[in-house]
């Protein structure tokens, strides 16, 4: 709305502060005034009028009754229109405003405030009630009035008190205290945080006014933007390492998801990070398995939390989150040395890992403290797994003869399988 | 004197290079954020970003055809198709189903309120969407950062007392002052604009008042007996002001060598 100073100007017998003074002050108390425009001798006032006063800003009137009011100087008075009448009440206790608004402002000064923007008062004991002209269409609430009251009188004036308040420890939340863990873990080995835009091609929720034709969906998975992210920074660096916190889109609603990548990573490297992860969020009892439309899945229980894929992952991480445990509990180093034997396997290529530690591990008991694969090695017919197995007892120092005895349970368990063997 | 066994160092040949990751600049901000608050007893709190037209408008005192939800513009999904989506649906039939992008965090607000007793102290961190053209200060999807206090008689000192703390801890400046300018949001009232003064200029950092009480009615509150504040800034113009950024849109550029300054 264009305002000229000089019409301002002609409903006031007092001279009004210069033009930049009176924007500043109609900016503060009134309308936003965004910009004061030198034209022909006078100036022209863009003032940005807020919805709620469009309606007696629409006669211009409104302006002249703020500026009264900030002001404290009366407008001509046959210039003015009066209120046709007033359609509503408002009862305001004396100690409400100071209650609003924090500060105590003298009744004289209120009814000053409020009788030169329009506002009719009648007192009833500690009860004001202010009488609202039908220009003010906005106004209902005490709080409405304390707005109006505190804006003229200036909110500058009000001085901050930090509020009183019990000293209870606010609750944890558990998103944001996990999601820093991984986020650490991550930066930690090299990986660098990134936000994707939650648009996408293609997905289950779309869009009825897309940003962008590419941009119709919500995403429903994190990692067709990490590719792009790598194909992007491809173009100014060799190994892209990059991960993104945030929220897919499935049917079902949204989900907290954690994705990451590395463009010169293999399966394993990928699946030792999600380990490290999940370790550092307290969590030992998860597991891989086949999946159908990735390398695998990553479950807890029954429950799915995840996908390894060649060179990247994706966890949901509200699941994480719900299993994450912070408790760990210490269990006491041993006093006595360990002994370590070293075991070459070989196995059919088809099979896996896993069946070769249970057959180690059901045989050899209690004193079996800990399983290393360090190498495997594969020709066209079977794979070699080299395994360092580490041999402890709590009480007492374990002989040679003890681990030897553990060792010849182990081959002769492995030797029952035919087509596996151990190379001694 | 060298010792003759050591072996010869140059300090000032360089050191091995250690590749380590960077946090994102958002999250930075974010966890400043929630740190300062966090320490002043306010409760870090989520919200939904695909949301009804209930918490994103109607129970926040704008309802249909008011002109504040022209202020902001929505982006609008498509009905799912019964059947296909599996979302649960929220109790109460007055409660608008039509499902959109939040355009601010103040959804929380509602959110939280109905399934917690006052006094509350609560901060909500997080992604909003307003379907504008993108420039070097609009982008489609930018972070929220939203602050509500309810309480007895938390009153708009109150307010001016915790941003100001916040912005001065946050920007690590003593001399930062804040001012509020009058204005109008339809969930608060008073509603307020929030200028910080930062190295001598006026900025425009967020908007704020006390929450509106037909807010703190539609969240099944006596506005008899509670009152209180809220307010919202977005993350990245915090982020902007503090690191010299000039485009909003490098946040969501996932370039490295913009990522890897912070």
């Amino acid at each position: 709305m264009k305002i000229n100073y000089s019409w301002l100007q002609s409903y006031f017998d007092e001279k009004l502060p210069k033009p930049e003074k009176l924007a500043e002050l109609l900016t503060m108390h009134s309308q936003e005034v965004e910009s004061v425009e030198e034209k022909d001798g006078d100036y022209v006032f863009d003032v940005k009028v807020l919805p709620n006063r469009n309606y007696d800003f629409v006669d211009y009137q409104g302006v002249i009754r703020d500026i009264s009011a900030i002001l404290k100087i009366d407008p001509k008075k046959e210039m003015l229109k009066k209120a046709e009448g007033f359609t509503r009440e408002a009862p305001v206790k004396e100690t409400d405003i100071e209650k609003i608004l924090g500060v105590k402002i003298s009744q004289a000064e209120i009814e000053d405030i409020l009788t030169r923007l329009g506002f009719v008062i009648k007192k009833m004991g500690d009860t004001m009630f202010v009488f609202i002209p039908d220009f003010r269409q906005d106004v209902s609430t005490k709080e409405d009035i304390a707005e109006e009251i505190g804006r003229i009188y200036g909110y500058d004036k009000i001085e901050p008190i930090i509020p009183e308040g019990l000293l209870v420890p606010p609750k944890r939340n558990n998103i944001l205290f996990f999601s820093n863990i991984a986020r650490k873990i991550l930066t930690g080995i090299g990986f660098s945080e990134v936000y994707n835009y939650s648009f996408a091609k293609s997905g289950d929720w779309e869009l009825q006014n897309p940003p962008a034709k590419d941009k119709g969906f919500l995403r429903t998975n994190l990692i067709i933007g990490l590719e792009n992210n790598v194909k992007e920074n491809s173009k100014h660096s060799k190994n892209i390492k990059v991960f993104e916190i945030g929220k897919i889109f499935p049917k079902s609603g949204e989900v907290l998801f954690l994705g990451a990548i590395n463009n010169k990573a293999d399966f394993y490297e990928m699946k030792g990070i999600v380990d490290a992860i999940l370790e550092g969020l307290g969590m030992s009892d998860f597991y891989y398995q086949e999946s159908a439309k990735k390398t695998a899945d990553i479950r807890v229980g029954n429950t799915d939390i995840g996908v390894v894929d060649h060179n990247h992952f994706e966890l949901n991480f509200e699941e994480l989150a719900r299993l994450a445990n912070e408790t760990v509990e210490y269990s006491p180093i041993s006093k006595y040395p360990a002994i370590v034997r070293d075991v070459a396997i070989f196995v059919p290529l088809n099979e896996k890992v896993d069946s070769v530690l249970d057959v180690i591990e059901n045989t050899a008991g209690k004193f079996l403290v800990d399983t290393d694969l360090f190498d495997i090695y594969e020709n066209d017919e079977r794979k070699s797994l080299a395994f360092h197995l580490i041999f402890q007892s709590p009480e007492k120092t374990l002989t040679d003869d003890e681990v030897n005895v553990i060792m010849q349970k182990i081959f002769e368990a492995i030797e029952t399988k035919l087509s596996w063997e151990a190379r001694r | 004197m060298i010792e003759k066994n050591k072996k010869l160092i140059d300090v000032t040949a360089p050191g091995k290079k250690v590749v380590k990751g960077h946090l994102h600049p958002l999250t930075q901000a974010i966890d400043k954020t929630c740190d300062i608050f966090q320490s002043m007893g306010f409760e870090v709190a989520d919200g939904p970003e695909l949301e009804t037209e209930y918490y994103n408008f109607d129970s926040l005192n704008i309802p249909a055809n008011h002109p504040a939800r022209a202020m902001q513009d929505t982006f609008w999904l498509k009905n799912p198709k019964a059947g296909e989506i599996v979302i649960t649906p929220e109790e109460g039939e007055h409660k608008s189903q039509k499902y959109l992008l939040r355009t601010h965090t103040s959804n929380v607000q509602i959110r939280y309120m109905e399934h917690n007793k006052p006094p509350f102290r609560v901060i909500s961190p997080g992604r909003v969407f307003r379907m504008e053209a993108t420039d070097a200060t609009h982008e489609t999807q930018f972070y929220q950062i939203e602050g509500l206090m309810v309480d007895k008689k938390t009153n708009l000192a109150n307010l001016k007392a915790v941003v100001k703390v916040f912005l001065q801890r946050f920007f690590d400046d003593e001399n930062i002052d804040i001012r509020f300018r009058a204005s109008f949001f339809p969930f608060v009232e008073p509603g307020v604009e929030v200028d910080m003064k930062f190295k001598g200029k006026w900025l425009e950092v967020g908007g704020a008042g006390m929450v509106n009480p037909k807010v703190l009615d539609n969240a099944k509150l006596n506005p008899n007996e509670w009152q209180g504040f809220a307010f919202g800034m977005s993350v990245e113009r915090l982020a902007m002001i503090k690191h010299k950024i000039d485009d909003i849109r490098l946040f969501y550029s996932s370039d490295l060598r913009f990522i890897k300054q912070f």
